[in-house]
């Protein structure tokens, strides 16, 4: 299944629920599919506004592979990344987000913690954030 | 999304409906800050109706936790569906801030803290509808 998607974060919900609907006849148990449209839309949402500053002429396209045993979700172009700050957003404790008062970093938190495989890459000079998650 | 306010007996409550993401949290953000800056800062949070929240969502509440507990007062959560209380268990945040099942339960912790901290009940009016 491919989607592409204007990169502005007014389509997420229309986004959301295409995903439910796609989802609908997997298989998937409700708490399942809740899971993983999260994963997806704060991937999502991270791309928009950090990789893309939520410049609306572009886009972000979604590329999702999914089998019984497991489902790979491709999202790109997510712009620029750094990876030394991506560890430091995942692995800050949230007595400390809390202490500084940011309003982002839990994105990551989540994806990390639904997802069993997040892995983060360039291609044709494009940047992709590839998650997969194993079933059974 | 649509948020309703009311404030009754002095605490604000929030119902909130719909859908909590990072399009919809700026509106949610704002309430809060209104909310802190005329020191109103016990909240009620009426989660009946709300569907989905992201990590957007969660941060507004985050972001202004501490300041809500350095004026005294505090978040109460009521009425969340399995969905949405699952993403703030994955966060680890269910043990951290008050989620209860029912609105009685949450009107029964104010009361409690209200009774600790020797408060008299004062009643303030009005209600606003964010579209």
């Amino acid at each position: 299944m491919n989607l592409t998607t204007v990169c502005n974060t007014r389509a997420q919900e229309e986004i959301r629920a295409f995903l439910n609907r796609y989802f609908k006849d997997t298989g998937l148990t409700e708490p399942e599919v809740n899971q993983l449209i999260l994963a997806i839309d704060e991937a999502i949402a991270n791309a928009i506004i950090h990789g893309n500053q939520s410049d609306a002429t572009k886009s972000i396209s979604m590329d999702i592979d999914f089998s019984e045993k497991r489902i790979v979700i491709e999202i790109g172009d997510i712009g620029l990344f750094d990876e030394s700050l991506r560890k430091e957003k995942v692995s800050k404790e949230l007595k400390d987000i809390i202490k500084e008062k940011q309003k982002g970093g839990l994105g990551l938190k989540l994806i990390y913690s639904i997802m069993d495989i997040v892995t983060f890459y360039t291609k044709d000079g494009k940047s992709y954030c590839m998650m997969v998650k194993l079933f059974g | 999304m649509e948020i309703l306010i009311e404030t009754v007996s002095n605490i604000l409550h929030i119902h909130i409906s719909g859908e909590l993401d990072a399009n919809s949290s700026i509106e949610l953000d704002e309430v809060i800050k209104k909310a802190i800056a005329e020191r109103r800062t016990r909240i009620m949070i009426d989660c009946h109706a709300l569907r989905y929240i992201s990590s957007a969502g969660v941060g507004v509440f985050l972001s202004h936790l501490d300041d809500i507990k350095n004026l005294g007062g505090r978040f109460v959560f009521y009425s969340m569906s399995a969905g949405v209380f699952s993403i703030f268990e994955i966060l680890g945040l269910h043990s951290m801030i008050d989620i209860v099942k029912e609105h009685a339960e949450a009107q029964k912790i104010f009361d409690e803290s209200e009774s600790d901290n020797g408060m008299q009940h004062t009643r303030a009016g009005g209600d606003t509808r964010i579209p």
